[in-house]
């Protein structure tokens, strides 16, 4: 029998059992949108935790650090050079890092970093206003928030007003030695740390005889990241990147989704029952029919494959019901929650897509609906293929 | 007769265990029929007639003994092939008609022609032409609950034919049927063996039928006890019934089919559109329904 004729037959007996039909491709509805809806809500807050925690521009980073005085002794200029020369390599930024105290604050020690203005992206920095330096050797500072606090003073008010900073640390030969620089606070980072951090131009701190602090490399683009940074370590340096957390970040998420649609996939376990009850029923009700088409020719295969096709098609038409559904009311839910989001809080506190669904998870769920349902519908078919035409003509 | 038999049977015999005891349906039994033969088997309930005959169709195997069909031993025959034995060789009509009641008289024409692999058109004009020669034109997309006896057992005896087959079992087709159905029915079997020379087995319980046969098989406890040749086997229009029915017009009987130009020509000018039916006369089972039975298999050993 060709396949078009089996297609014929099966669908013409779902068409003729339309509540029956209904329900068994319901079951599957249910099952396949319960783990789409669950599934792509998984992957839509998994994208929008990674969106809110790390900015695109720091996955581009990678950041060779000291573990010893020894290695830090190579961080230097030249290696500046050096890495500057490896292909696909955008910018190459050292800094420095001292303690400090300052004049009038007893007892306050804030960390101090020198970095090259133009690079704040390098560092994911970002200013309550968005100033940077003024120039590559200007006396100015930017602090964070824990620091204003600790100076006692007014996140608007301290803006423009000069601190006596004594820096330590300057000298890799000598300990003791000091420098006494006045700084003014040109901005305030937006940021959450509990340290007290400033950041000051890379090249008010260039008479230093300071080993860096760290090179941070970054690359043009993402992807290009793991080659450079086989390149970086390949010449004995030790590198970090961003792309660990994210890798932990993923990995938590893998988990989650995984327990999301395993869920789901107790909802389609049912479907599957109720897709293996149906055709056992119409296997029931269709015993002399099957009957008949062994007495008139037909093989056991064709009878097997007639229930087969029923079964497939029910799992095609509940695969790609349930997506569609799974996918609107997810659709559905993020817009309903934007719209509250948005009317309650700031426009920063909107969280946007909730829900995320992949190309290839569309195509896979639509095809594993299939499957589940072909595979429930395998010991129905095979019964009809074995049933004895002779007992079945005597159903009568 | 030194034509070779289309059904030798030998020694055939077969068991049921009903529980612990032993029914023997069949015992021994051996018999020849030849091409074109009127055959009707005659006994009393539970002597073995429908057992013999769905074990012709390969419906069952036997206890012992062989069925050999134009030479071919059903025995050695896998599922596959003794599905193709019914679809090809065997055209089946039953005394409760079997029709699929979820299809309509056309699909259930047509349907031994599905399996075949025979394409939507095709199928359906060769159906079409069966209809009109059961004079069903009218019905044809009625579901067979939508018809009376006579009329289903009408459109069993089209499906039947449908694929061309040598021979037709008939096991009680007049059986539920009131005595007109049952007259249009026995004028078709007949005017089907007399006009297109297949051979005719049936199956029935009513003495008024075995003047249309050659040859008389009488059964008796799963055994032939007796078989009694005919020589003067009377068709229909010669016992002067009223000839009142469509199908009672002998020419109505001719086949006009898409298959009549792939047909060699045969001297009986007559028959021959109705001669395309019978693979078996000119030894070419190249028909429509064989040509397409070969591409099934060689897309089955794909499988
Ligand atoms: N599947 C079976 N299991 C057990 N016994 C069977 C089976 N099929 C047939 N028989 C027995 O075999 C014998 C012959 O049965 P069969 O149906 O061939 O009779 P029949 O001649 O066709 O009778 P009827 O004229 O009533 O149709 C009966 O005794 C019957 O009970
Ligand atoms: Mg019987």
């Amino acid at each position: 029998m060709r396949i078009i004729d089996v297609l014929r037959i099966a669908v013409g007996n779902l068409m003729r059992n339309k509540l029956r039909t209904f329900l068994t491709v319901s079951g599957v509805v249910v099952g396949i949108s319960t783990i789409v809806f669950l599934v792509t809500l998984g992957f839509g807050l998994q994208n929008l935790v990674i969106r809110k925690t790390t900015n695109l521009e720091a996955l581009k980073v990678i950041t060779l650090n000291s573990k010893n005085k020894e290695e830090s002794k190579n961080l230097n200029s030249t290696l500046v050079q050096k890495l500057q020369d490896i292909p696909n390599v955008d910018v190459v930024t050292p800094s420095y890092y001292f303690s400090a105290s300052i004049d009038g604050y007893e007892g306050l020690a804030p960390a101090i970093y020198a970095i090259e203005s133009g690079h704040f992206e390098v560092y994911d920095l970002k200013t309550k206003n968005g100033k940077q330096f003024t120039n590559e050797t200007a006396k100015e500072i930017i602090v964070n928030k824990k620091l204003v606090d600790d100076l006692k003073e007014d996140q608007n008010q301290i803006i423009g007003k000069s601190f006596k900073f004594k820096i330590t640390g300057i000298s890799q030969d000598d300990s003791t030695k000091t420098m006494d620089v006045e700084l003014k606070v040109v901005d305030v980072l937006n940021d959450e740390s509990p340290g007290k951090i400033g950041y000051s131009p890379f090249k008010v701190f260039a008479d230093t005889n300071s080993n860096y602090y760290n090179i941070k490399v970054k690359v043009k683009n993402q992807e290009l990241l793991p080659e450079v940074k086989k390149i970086i370590e390949s010449m004995g340096f030790s590198t970090s990147v961003i792309k660990n957390q994210l890798g932990a970040i993923n990995l938590a998420f893998a988990i989650i989704n995984g327990l999301l649609g395993a869920f789901g996939m107790v909802a389609l376990f049912v479907a599957a029952i109720g897709i293996f009850n149906t055709m056992t029923i119409s296997l029931l009700e269709r015993t002399h029919e099957i009957g008949i088409m062994k007495a008139i020719g037909g093989r056991d295969k064709d009878c097997s494959r007639i229930f087969t096709a029923e079964a497939a098609t029910i799992g095609l038409m509940g695969g790609a019901f349930g997506m569609t559904c799974g996918w609107g009311i997810g659709r559905l839910l993020e817009v309903i929650i934007n719209f509250l989001a948005s009317k309650a809080g700031p426009a920063d506190q909107v969280p946007g897509h909730l829900f995320y669904t992949p190309p290839i998870f569309t195509i896979g769920v639509v095809v594993f609906a299939f499957l589940v349902s072909t595979f429930a519908g395998i010991w129905p078919a095979r019964r009809a293929s074995k049933l004895n035409p002779l007992e079945a003509l005597r159903y009568e | 007769m030194a034509k070779a038999p289309v059904i030798k049977i030998n020694n055939l015999s077969k068991k049921f265990m009903l529980g612990d005891v032993e029914v023997q349906a069949l015992q021994s039994v051996s018999l020849e029929i030849y091409s074109g033969e009127f055959i009707v088997f005659f006994g009393v309930s539970g002597c073995g007639k429908s057992t013999l005959m769905s074990m012709i169709a390969g419906l069952q195997p036997p206890s012992t003994g062989s069925i050999l069909i134009r030479g071919e031993d059903l025995a050695k025959l896998n599922s596959n092939e003794l599905a193709q034995h019914r679809r090809t060789k065997i055209g089946m009509v039953f005394q409760a008609f079997n029709l699929i009641q979820t299809m309509n008289v056309i699909e259930n024409i047509s349907l031994p022609l599905a399996f075949a692999r025979i394409s939507k058109g095709r199928r359906i004009k060769r159906a079409e032409n069966l209809l009109e020669v059961v004079g069903m034109s009218k019905y044809k997309n009625r579901a067979p609950n939508q018809l009376s006896g006579g009329q289903q057992q009408r459109i069993a005896i089209a499906r039947s034919l449908v694929a061309n087959p040598w021979i037709i079992l008939a096991d009680e087709p007049t059986g539920n049927l009131d005595s007109k159905s049952a007259d249009d029915v026995m004028r078709l079997l007949v005017s089907l063996n007399r006009k297109s020379k297949r051979t005719v087995i049936l199956i029935t319980h009513n003495p008024d039928y075995l003047q249309f046969a050659d040859r008389v098989f009488y059964m008796q406890d799963g055994k032939v006890i007796k078989v009694e040749a005919n020589a003067h086997a009377v068709t229909f229009n010669e016992k002067g019934k009223s000839a009142t029915s469509s199908a009672s017009k002998e020419d109505d009987f001719v086949i006009d089919d898409d298959t009549k130009d792939e047909v060699p020509d045969k001297p009986n000018t007559e028959e021959t559109k109705a001669a395309s039916d019978i693979p078996e006369e000119n030894g070419n089972t190249e028909n429509t329904t064989g040509e397409s039975e070969n591409k099934e298999e060689e897309v089955e050993a794909k499988n």
